[in-house]
């Protein structure tokens, strides 16, 4: 895959992420991954279009000044509004949208790069560990689970997502702050529909679905008490092939070796 | 005789994770292993059906095979959906890929196998959902929240459908979905959706009841152009990938001192090294391969603990290790509690056995294409 | 032969003069490369002082060579004043040429002990090469100056014997003017002499030589950010007396001996570093460096220039980031250097303008941006190891006479028993204390010895606000990075308080009878670890000896204790950064409490604990001096 010899125009959409303990915002990991997957094909962050569509907070956007990025739109949209449109809008024309899979401080559904993908009609590649450009095309290596790799490809405008792990080589410096600037541009206010979604503090950790099934007290006794038990059992007779057939049964038994 | 009933001094017990005996009363007698796993695996025989009027509703469930079974995350799916179905909603399974087991037991009552889908082909599975949604009339559409496939095929068909959607749903009752929003900082609840993702933890895929398990005769009706082009899936040796994402990991501790035989059993096994703070600081490992509070978190389906004792520490880091395997010299390690299985011997001796015994079991199996 | 020695030697004297200025003048251009700098003329004029008084503090540590260089370069000079005024002014005394020869004498003899030392057993710290030919060029000058005095240069010169001494002693004079005066513009060894006193009139810490300062020696100095000062990244970014400074280094190698890091092999050497900024000012390559390199690092492969990037052409980063801030070797240097300094302006330029922090540095860093924790924890969780304690949290409109800051020890398991500990032993003595609790956030001195002055400013800001909401008389703390950084580096950003050691608190406490420790019987061998930031940083190790020997303690020293004690390794960042060596540096530390066969090292910060704890293998038991007060405390009072 070799880099576009032409200067694509490459769309980064940026969000607030909150810190999981301390809820501060600050630069989201993933979007910064998209950064980074924008930044390897390009030779300077000047060529790509960070934009932030808010819904209202502008705060962690110095964050993303200090990666290195030199300039962000910030799409004022009204809070409450859907930010679909006004992306959509704002990245029309692109040959590249690289977004994070998973917001980190916001709705954090996913949804956003989907729905873009579908309002401006582009294929989607998902998952994005390694990104890279030919003529009319993007390919991507895809992250899978179990230490799998996919390469897809597809023909640009195209909408990318970066996997949570995709490496991150960006590093953050302050005194790139002062070399970083915000503008904001004033955009198309879609009035969003109600959401259905209604927030509730949390107090207790979600219930699991389960079927109701009639079990015996004791049973289900035993089950809340020792659910959390993993019964191992311990070998300490007989011969250490004896011991190693053991753990290869095991390996089998549980279907985690093939052989 | 007196009407009192002895109990019995010696009665059961199992072994919970601490390494506590815990004495269950009313328990007839079972010996102290069988009766833990007689209560974490009931029995799947003879579960009677959960359908037995005829359907008018369904609810679809779509779900990627894995080399021809159903993940556990596909399984929850599964079940979710049998437990919302009412009496006369059926469970419509479809299958992207591969299918050799019998859905029946996961709760499904009609299942679609599209045996063809092993290609990254979002848009014909998508047009698939579309088409089955069409003909089918699901009340909902339930998938696992992996990112790839299920979620990724879930949103697309609700971005394309215009479908309302709730995703990483971590609690689900007939009523309603909850997701986890703002950063795991608050829920979110909303009525259920069209389309529904399931978070991993979200359903318990016990089912007291099986589903029908018919298989539906259904293709496509179009195949059209796909705008990706799949070139191929390869494995990445676990030597290059990081600790956290290794599936099998094998881990030295302080009991190991061949370094050159532990490190072929991984080779042998296709195992990341993993290793703990005793071996990284006394020089044998680097410290990217420390596994602990002050290492890696790793979430292997395997772990097996050579010669590791088992600190707070380094338990904190596998808390997320489906299987645990200890070989140990000390049987009262804390390692050994945690474990699932633990061998008593010496690490050397049992790297050499089990290097031997993994050589020979691949020579024997057939070639396995991944 | 008509032109007579004496007359020689007169004009060698003026020319030598000559030579001086030119000498002194091309090493003043190469500093002038560096930032501007106010300049104290007067400093001048405080040479004497800080040379027999501040300098001899340092310099006697080592009688040997006190002694050798007294002889050598008093004598030398009185030589030379006495030829200036001698032969420079014409007026060729007899009287005078014996005082020379006198004076010539005792740099002889001075010379000879120089040459004794670098002829068997050479300590590896000193450096070889042009140091090595150092004797041979002070003894050509002495014996041309003894010659001199001897009246060479009166006689007639007639006879051919007399002629052949003569110009013997023109060339050996010769030897020794080049040596100290265009030899020593173009870097050779004796430009210490020019460098050295320089140094002391110019230092870029003048506080170092006054007895109560206004500012700490030992606080690292603010960056002015909004000016956009980002550290120093060039040779030239070092201000112009810390190039001095730089130039000032006799390659004694006394820091090389004293740094942990090097002791463990991770490749940092101090003098190799001050070498290689010298080599960065002058534009030259490390190829002529003749002492001991960076550990692993072969000598000849870098090279820099005034202009340059100093990474990685100069030096290696893997050398920046194995420094624990220690002092050790600042503490060591008779030229009064401030190595730390230096490592400190370097990683703030790769921190601010880079942030090219390795290891673990840039998530810690974050965390303490985003959470006010280093390890990322809820602000709220931080004293719940006191929960059972009945402990007070100061509200605003409370005054307390303590204010207890635990730092970020109260997060680590073990650390949270000396936490433990220290409140029952306050609580016994009725001090009237509070703590912060959610209050508290980090100091940011993590965030500073790694160069993120940003981060830094930004949470003493935060504390600063905090603290200045509350009425309290002083701070106690048990963490000494938290005192150095409240008592010494807070007041130039605004934040002044009264701030103590918990080692002085209990040393208090037991003088003035509030709490009656009863005697501790431990049946084997105790030592204490001086932190590196209680003793070097801020001149305190006597408060915890004497709480030990209260608690009837006999303390065995290990060999390296008190201002001169190893580090545990646990400073500066290191520990995240995680630079790899040989052996490591709390391994060292507690080698050195084996080998006087301690079986409890007694502690005083939560950096040492941690490190100390983490050693592996049989080793003595790490206890706070905390800890032993409260159980000695457990069954008296």
């Amino acid at each position: 895959m070799t880099q576009n010899a032409s200067h694509p125009r490459i769309v980064v959409p940026v969000s607030t992420g909150l810190h999981p303990v301390s809820g501060a915002p600050r630069w989201s990991r993933n979007d910064a991954r998209a950064l980074g997957l924008a930044r390897s094909l390009v030779s300077s962050f000047a060529d790509i279009h960070v934009v932030h569509a808010a819904a209202a907070r502008t705060e962690a956007l110095d964050d993303y000044l200090a990666l290195g990025v030199r300039h962000i739109d910030v799409l004022d949209v009204a809070p409450g509004a859907d930010i679909v449109p006004a992306l959509a809008d704002y990245a029309r024309g692109a040959d590249l949208i690289i977004c994070g899979m998973r917001a980190e401080g916001q709705e954090d559904s996913g949804m956003v790069p989907y729905l873009l993908a579908q309002r401006l009609d582009m294929p989607l590649l998902p998952g994005a560990l390694e990104l890279g450009m030919e003529d009319g095309g993007a390919g991507i290596v895809q992250f899978l689970p179990k230490g799998r790799r996919r390469r897809i490809e597809t023909r640009s405008p195209c909408v990318i997502t970066a996997h949570p792990m995709a490496p991150l080589a960006l590093k953050y410096a302050h005194a790139n702050k002062r070399q970083g600037r915000l503008d904001t541009v004033r955009a198309g206010v879609e009035p969003g529909a109600a959401s259905p979604w209604t927030t509730v503090p949390i107090q207790a950790r979600p219930v699991r679905l389960a079927a109701r099934e009639k079990r015996s007290g004791h049973a289900r006794m035993l089950s809340a008490t020792t659910t959390a038990s993993r019964a191992g059992t311990v070998m300490d007779q007989g011969s250490t092939q004896e011991k190693a057939v053991a753990v290869l049964t095991y390996l089998r038994k549980h279907g985690l070796i093939d052989y | 005789m007196s009407q009192h009933r002895r109990i019995d001094p010696r009665r059961p017990f199992v072994i919970t994770a601490l390494g506590r005996k815990r004495y269950a009363l009313g328990q007839a007698c079972l010996s102290g292993a069988d009766a833990g796993a007689a209560a974490t695996a009931p029995s799947d025989a003879g579960k009677p059906l959960r359908l037995q009027q005829p359907a008018s509703s369904c609810i679809l469930v779509a779900a990627h095979t894995d080399r021809g079974l159903l993940p556990l995350d596909a399984q929850q799916a599964i079940a979710a959906a049998a437990i919302l179905a009412g009496p006369q909603c059926a469970v419509l399974l479809a299958a992207f890929g591969p299918l050799a087991e019998d859905a029946a037991p996961y709760g499904a009552d009609q299942v679609i196998a599209l045996a063809d889908a092993t290609a990254f082909q979002p848009d014909a599975e998508a047009d698939v959902l579309a088409e089955l949604r069409r003909q089918y009339r699901p009340t909902h559409i339930i998938m696992a929240d992996n990112d790839i496939p299920d979620g990724d095929l879930g949103r697309r068909l609700a971005a394309r459908q215009d479908l309302s959607i709730a995703t990483h749903v971590v609690e689900l009752t007939p009523d309603t979905a909850t997701a986890y929003q703002k950063q795991k900082s608050v829920y979110a609840r909303r009525p259920l959706s069209e389309v529904i993702l399931l978070d991993a933890e979200c359903v318990d895929a016990r089912l007291p009841f099986a589903g029908r398990g018919e298989t539906l005769d259904w293709a496509p009706s179009g195949n059209p152009a796909s705008r990706y082009q799949d070139r191929g899936v390869t494995a990445v040796p676990a030597s290059h990938l990081s600790l956290e994402e290794a599936d099998f990991i094998v881990s030295a501790g302080n009991g190991v001192h061949d370094l050159d035989g532990f490190h072929a059993l991984a080779g042998a096994l296709g195992a990341a090294v993993g290793a703990s703070r005793v071996a990284v600081d006394d020089g044998r490992f680097t410290r990217e391969q420390q596994v602990g509070a002050t290492g890696k978190t790793v979430a292997s389906s395997v772990y097996i603990a050579l010669g590791i004792s088992g600190a707070v520490q380094h338990l904190q880091g596998i808390k997320d290790c489906r299987h645990v395997i200890a070989v140990n010299t000390d049987a009262s390690a804390p390692m050994i509690k945690r474990a699932d299985l633990s061998v008593i011997d010496d690490a050397q001796a049992i790297m050499r056995a089990l290097l031997a015994e993994v050589g020979t079991a691949r020579r024997q199996a057939p070639e396995s294409g991944s | 032969m008509t032109v007579s020695v004496a007359a020689a030697i007169s004009t060698l004297f003026w020319i030598g003069v000559l030579g001086l200025i030119v000498g002194i003048a091309r090493r003043a251009a190469l500093w002038r490369t560096g930032r501007a700098a106010p300049v104290n003329w007067l400093g001048l004029l405080a040479i004497p002082k800080r040379y027999f008084v501040d300098l001899h503090h340092v310099v006697s540590r080592d009688p040997y060579i006190a002694r050798t260089h007294i002889a050598t370069a008093g004598g030398a000079i009185a030589a030379m004043v006495l030829v200036g005024v001698n032969y420079g002014l014409a007026l060729y005394w007899p009287g005078l040429d014996a005082a020379i020869a006198i004076a010539a004498l005792i740099m002889l003899i001075g010379v000879a002990f120089v040459w004794r030392r670098r002829r068997n057993n050479i300590p590896s710290r000193l450096s070889r090469g042009a140091w090595n030919r150092l004797p041979w060029v002070l003894g050509a000058f002495a014996l041309g100056l003894l010659l001199t005095g001897l009246g060479v240069g009166g006689a007639p010169s007639v006879t051919t014997m007399a002629n052949v001494v003569g110009l013997l002693t023109v060339v050996l004079l010769l030897v020794g003017a080049w040596a100290l005066t265009l030899g020593a513009g173009r870097g050779g060894p004796m430009k210490h002499a020019l460098a050295g006193l320089a140094h002391l009139a110019f230092h870029p810490r003048p506080e170092r030589f006054s007895r109560k300062p206004a500012v700490s020696p030992s606080a690292l100095r603010p960056l002015d950010l909004d000016e956009g000062q980002s550290g120093v990244g060039k040779p030239s970014e070092f201000r112009w007396n810390q190039l001095l400074s730089f130039d000032a280094c006799v390659q004694c190698g006394k820091c090389e001996a004293a740094c942990p890091a090097f002791a463990a092999e991770q490749p940092l050497n101090p003098k190799k570093l001050i070498q290689d900024m010298v080599v960065g000012m002058s534009g030259a390559t490390d190829a002529h460096y003749a002492g001991s390199p960076y550990p692993g690092r072969p000598v000849g492969q870098h090279h820099g220039s005034p202009d340059s990037f100093i990474f990685s052409d100069l030096l290696d980063p893997e050398t920046l980031w194995s420094c624990t801030t220690c002092r050790a070797c600042v503490q060591a240097c008779p030229m009064l250097i401030e190595h730390v300094d230096a490592i400190v302006d370097m990683r703030r330029h790769q921190a601010l303008t880079l942030g090219d922090i390795p290891g673990k540095g840039p998530e810690v860093i974050a965390n303490l941006r985003e959470t006010g924790t280093a390890g990322g924890y809820d602000l709220g969780a931080r004293y719940n190891w006191a929960i059972d304690l009945d402990v007070k949290t100061i509200q605003a409109g409370d005054t307390v006479d303590v204010l207890l800051i635990a730092g970020e020890g109260a997060y680590d398991m073990r650390y949270q028993r000396t936490l433990r500990a220290l409140v029952k032993v306050l609580q016994a003595a009725n001090v009237d204390f509070a703590v912060l609790g959610a209050l508290e956030t980090d100091t940011g001195d993590l965030a500073r010895r790694l160069g993120d002055e940003a981060t830094f400013q930004m949470l003493a800001a935060k504390l600063i606000a905090t603290l200045d909401g509350l009425s309290f008389s002083r701070i106690v703390t048990a963490d000494p990075h938290v005192l150095h950084c409240l008592r010494n580096e807070y007041p130039e950003l605004g934040g002044r308080y009264n701030v103590a050691h918990h080692s002085m608190l209990m040393a208090e406490l037991i003088d003035g009878k509030a709490i009656h420790p009863r005697a501790l019987d431990i049946d084997h061998t105790l030592t204490y670890h001086d932190p590196c930031y209680l003793a070097r940083y801020n001149g305190e190790t006597e408060a915890p000896r004497r709480v030990l020997q209260s608690l009837g303690i006999g303390i065995r020293e290990m060999e390296r204790h008190g201002q001169n004690g190893r580090c545990c390794g646990g400073g500066g960042g290191a520990p995240l950064t995680d630079i790899p060596g040989k052996k490591r540096i709390p391994d060292m530390r507690m080698q050195d409490a084996r080998d006087i066969g301690a079986g409890t090292v007694a502690v005083a910060c939560p950096g040492c604990t941690a490190m100390l704890e983490g050693v592996v293998g049989p080793r003595p038991d790490v206890l706070d001096i905390a800890e032993l007060v409260a159980l000695s405390l457990e069954d008296g009072q």
